[in-house]
């Protein structure tokens, strides 16, 4: 008998391109596009994300080079790659999520999770055990562990050094809930991401995904409870006065994430989740003057233009109208940051699809998966194990966790349909090691973006001296939900602990 | 099925090699090709579907199994009809 592959992903339709070199030379372009990554943000610490846009497009144009025939035909896999339904779906995910998880943090959602933590009177040796569970509350609500991380590091990070706790605990600790979050939110780009390229369901993927979440959080929460006190020093003076400055109403925003939450796990659109969800934020901030409306949305029109001037005038409309000097127009607020921060990396995103549907019609595609499931993965735990150890490689290598999912997402359903591994259970793979890998490593994405928001804390407050703040090379060994949660992983391929087959139950989108 | 039910018929120690009773369908990929017809393996185990077409490797199917020997973990199925591909 012959368990061999054919096609690539389920289409084999379409032009096929030859390079010279064979095969393999089709993956010159993601391969110089890897290559970049790592020397832009591993070597030279540079957390850009359009710098990695400029390396893929490089990458595209290198492998032009090696193509045997008519340019043409590169040309049009390109497009047909930019063009794909997976990226374009987690693309307009991204930007729903996105405004939504901008709007609550104006409308104080972060400053509601100080106020608790400060009323609970939670100490050094606490601190970091504390913030890891309401880190983690915040990025399951938003589905952004970046945005996690920095609002974490720019609010609740100085609090925790003013207590006393350990920088790097703490910092670990942030990290911890930001993957908590990215891997479990129904309104991550990540579990978006999963869900689609597995064939999966998101509410389903996220109800099966719990389990090995839960256990890896119960680990590590119990891991800061350790560490914590061993680690913690002494007190720094005036630690009261971030804390005092923080307001409760914020939690209000609970709501607006149990909506979306809710909403997705009942089997709705993701879009339509976030929606709901995203209205009833806006009326939150609006109604309890949470937020002005142009917190949310604003247009600063230039002094100059005289429609403008008139416009400004009016009630309602005049909210979010701002007259400005011309050279500061443009558009502002929540909605449009939301949407604006996600543009580098759809851009990026979509010219990674673009090289991966390269390699794949240039056979190295094919090549490397008749390697894993000829050679390495022979038997359904090895699958598994090779899973699990493939996309934390690649994710490691990548710096933005999402769109090493997408790179690596072809090759898990490929490995996982050759054992007929649910839909949910290889979105689960592939997503719980993409979270995890994209915040230990000083170059992952989420770490620099955190560490970007610590580099302010000297220049924001007096006390906070460049001596506290944490090295992101030194914080790896402390993000202990990220570590946990590839062990399970690694222990589930194994055990079979929640290994489910396409013959228990469909996942369907 | 509720949300409790799905996440507790989740939490299991899933087998490498699950069995399966005479009768029994269910859905699934086929996963490889041999002489007689077309193999579906579902972890370690598989199952043999004669003369079917080569061409339905990779597509969805929806089967019915006839026997199936928890010692070889290897038994026949019959195909019931072509689902699809992914």
């Amino acid at each position: 008998m012959s368990d061999q592959p054919s096609g690539v992903d389920g289409t084999d339709e379409g032009t096929r391109l030859t390079f010279r070199g064979g095969p393999a030379a089709s993956a010159v372009p993601v391969a110089f596009f890897v290559v970049w990554a790592v020397v832009q943000s591993g070597l030279l610490g540079i957390g850009d994300t359009t710098g990695l846009v400029v390396g893929m497009l490089l990458g595209l144009i290198v492998g032009l080079f090696f193509v045997r025939g008519d340019w043409k035909e590169y040309a049009d896999v390109v497009f047909d790659g930019m063009t794909k339904r997976v990226a374009a779906t987690a693309i307009v995910a991204w930007l729903w999520a996105g405004m939504f998880a901008a709007t609550i943090q104006t409308g104080g959602f972060v400053d509601g999770l100080v106020w608790a933590a400060s009323v609970v009177d939670v100490g050094a040796a606490l601190f970091p055990a504390v913030t890891f569970l309401l880190a983690a509350l915040l990025a399951t609500g938003i589905g952004t562990g970046y945005g996690t991380a920095i609002a974490f590091t720019a609010l609740v990070f100085p609090a925790g050094v003013l207590l006393g706790a350990s920088p790097v605990l703490l910092f670990g600790a942030i990290l911890s809930g930001a993957v908590f979050g990215d891997n479990l939110a129904p309104v991550s780009d990540t579990t978006i991401v999963s869900a689609v390229t597995q064939d999966a369901d998101i509410g389903g993927v996220v109800a099966s995904r719990f389990k090995y979440a839960i256990v890896a959080a119960v680990l590590a929460f119990v891991g800061y409870l350790v560490a914590g006190p061993a680690m913690a020093g002494t007190p720094l003076e005036g630690a009261a006065g971030i804390t005092e400055a923080a307001r409760p109403l914020g939690l209000v925003h609970l709501l607006s994430i149990g909506v979306v939450i809710g909403t997705a796990i009942s089997g709705r659109h993701i879009v339509e989740a976030v929606s709901w969800g995203l209205l009833l934020s806006i009326a939150l901030n609006l109604v309890l003057d949470l937020a002005p409306a142009a917190g949310m949305l604003v247009f600063r029109a230039p002094e100059s233009a005289g429609v403008a001037r008139s416009l400004d005038a009016v009630p309602l409309v005049g909210s979010v109208i701002t007259l400005v000097p011309t050279t500061e127009s443009g558009v502002g607020g929540s909605l449009y940051s939301g949407a604006a921060g996600f543009f580098p990396l759809i851009v990026l995103v979509l010219l990674i699809v673009a090289g991966a549907e390269v390699m794949q019609r240039g056979g190295g595609f094919d090549a490397v998966q008749s390697f894993l499931l000829e050679r390495v993965a022979t038997s359904v735990r090895r699958a598994e194990t090779t899973m699990v150890l493939g996309t934390a490689t690649v994710n490691a290598a990548i710096t933005i966790n999402t769109a090493a999912e997408i790179a690596i997402a072809p090759y898990i359903s490929r490995i996982g349909t050759r054992f007929n591994i649910n839909g949910y259970r290889r979105a689960n793979i592939l997503d719980a090691n993409t979270s995890a890998l994209g915040y230990i490593f000083p170059w992952g994405g989420g770490v620099l973006a955190g560490f970007t928001a610590m580099q302010g804390l000297p220049g924001e407050y007096e006390w906070f001296t460049s001596a506290m703040l944490v090295n992101p090379a030194s914080v790896w060994p402390f993000v202990f939900h990220g570590w946990f949660l590839v062990g399970v992983f690694l222990l589930a391929a194994w055990t079979g602990y929640g290994r489910e087959y396409v013959s228990d139950r469909r996942s369907g989108r | 099925m509720s949300l409790l039910e799905t996440i507790r018929s989740a939490v299991t120690f899933r087998t490498a090699t699950p069995g399966f009773e005479p009768g029994e369908e269910f859905t699934a990929y086929v996963t490889g090709t041999n002489e007689s017809g077309v193999v579906v393996r579902i972890g370690d185990s598989k199952l043999h579907i004669r003369d079917a077409d080569h061409a339905l490797l990779d597509e969805q199917v929806r089967l019915r199994v006839r026997s199936f020997d928890s010692a070889s973990h290897e038994g026949e199925a019959e195909l019931l009809s072509v689902v699809g591909a992914d």
